[in-house]
């Protein structure tokens, strides 16, 4: 039995991990809404109030799924870099999915993350040759610097942190570099966190 | 002090069917120790 209130599922009291797996998964496979939004996932060591997010039709074509992964202000508490363990999932992620990909990475920046992401879907065509894009050399992505912001400058709105986009023959071309790729934080400011490849 | 939370987004294309997209996800993410099931209630907790 899958007990669904809107996208959020509930698991019976009883039953057992794989039990449970198999029925999220079949919420997932079933599933004809926006898609499934796992609160509280099992992150092991990145535990805390997070929520995996698996959406459908995203945006439309060309991209089918949307995995969002939401890491709260508990992980820096706990002392935890998302780079450090967050990318290494991802790069698996990438690897072992083989399709077209898009990745971002941002801090609560969903509105400009869309719009930025809607102006590349209305040339799909033109993805086969969009290169990948550190996040400085977009002019509409921008870091703040230190200071320029009013108030928090994590406040702003205005954090955003990279946004890839890889094509299946930069997914092939990529995966045997990937597997040996040290992925690092690097601080681009003083008292600003900013992250790189 | 302000502590932003951080947004992970992968996007796939349609090449990707949606059972194999759930199938290798779970295999990666359980290689990670992390389970696609919600933490609360967990039995072993």
């Amino acid at each position: 039995m899958i007990d669904v209130d809107g996208d959020t599922i509930f698991l019976p009291e009883e039953g057992t991990v794989d039990e449970w797996k198999h029925i999220v998964k079949q919420a997932f496979l079933q599933a004809k809404g926006e898609g499934i939004v796992i609160f509280d996932p099992d992150w092991g060591d990145l535990y805390g109030p997070d929520f995996l997010a698996i959406l459908l039709q995203f945006c439309g074509p060309p991209w089918a799924y949307s995995i969002e992964m939401s890491f709260e202000a508990h992980l820096f508490w706990q002392g935890k870099r998302l780079c450090d363990e967050v990318m290494e999932l991802c790069k698996d992620i990438f690897i072992h999915i083989p399709c077209d990909f898009g990745f971002a990475c941002h801090k609560y920046l969903y509105e400009r993350h869309l719009r930025i992401f809607k102006s590349f879907k209305k040339n799909a065509k033109a993805l086969r040759f969009v290169p990948t894009m550190p996040a400085e050399d977009d002019p509409d992505y921008w870091i703040v610097e230190e200071g320029s912001a009013k108030g928090t400058f994590w406040g702003a709105g205005s954090v955003p942190v990279w946004f890839y986009l890889l094509n299946q023959e930069r997914y092939e071309a990529s995966k045997p570099y990937l597997w040996n790729l040290a992925i690092e934080e690097i601080e681009r400011f003083p008292g600003l966190k900013g992250y790189g490849v | 002090m302000s502590i932003p939370g951080q947004v992970v987004v992968l996007y796939t294309s349609s090449e990707v069917k949606r059972e194999e997209l759930w199938q290798r996800l779970e295999v990666v993410m359980e290689a990670h120790g992390k389970l696609l099931v919600p933490k609360k209630g967990y039995p072993n907790d």
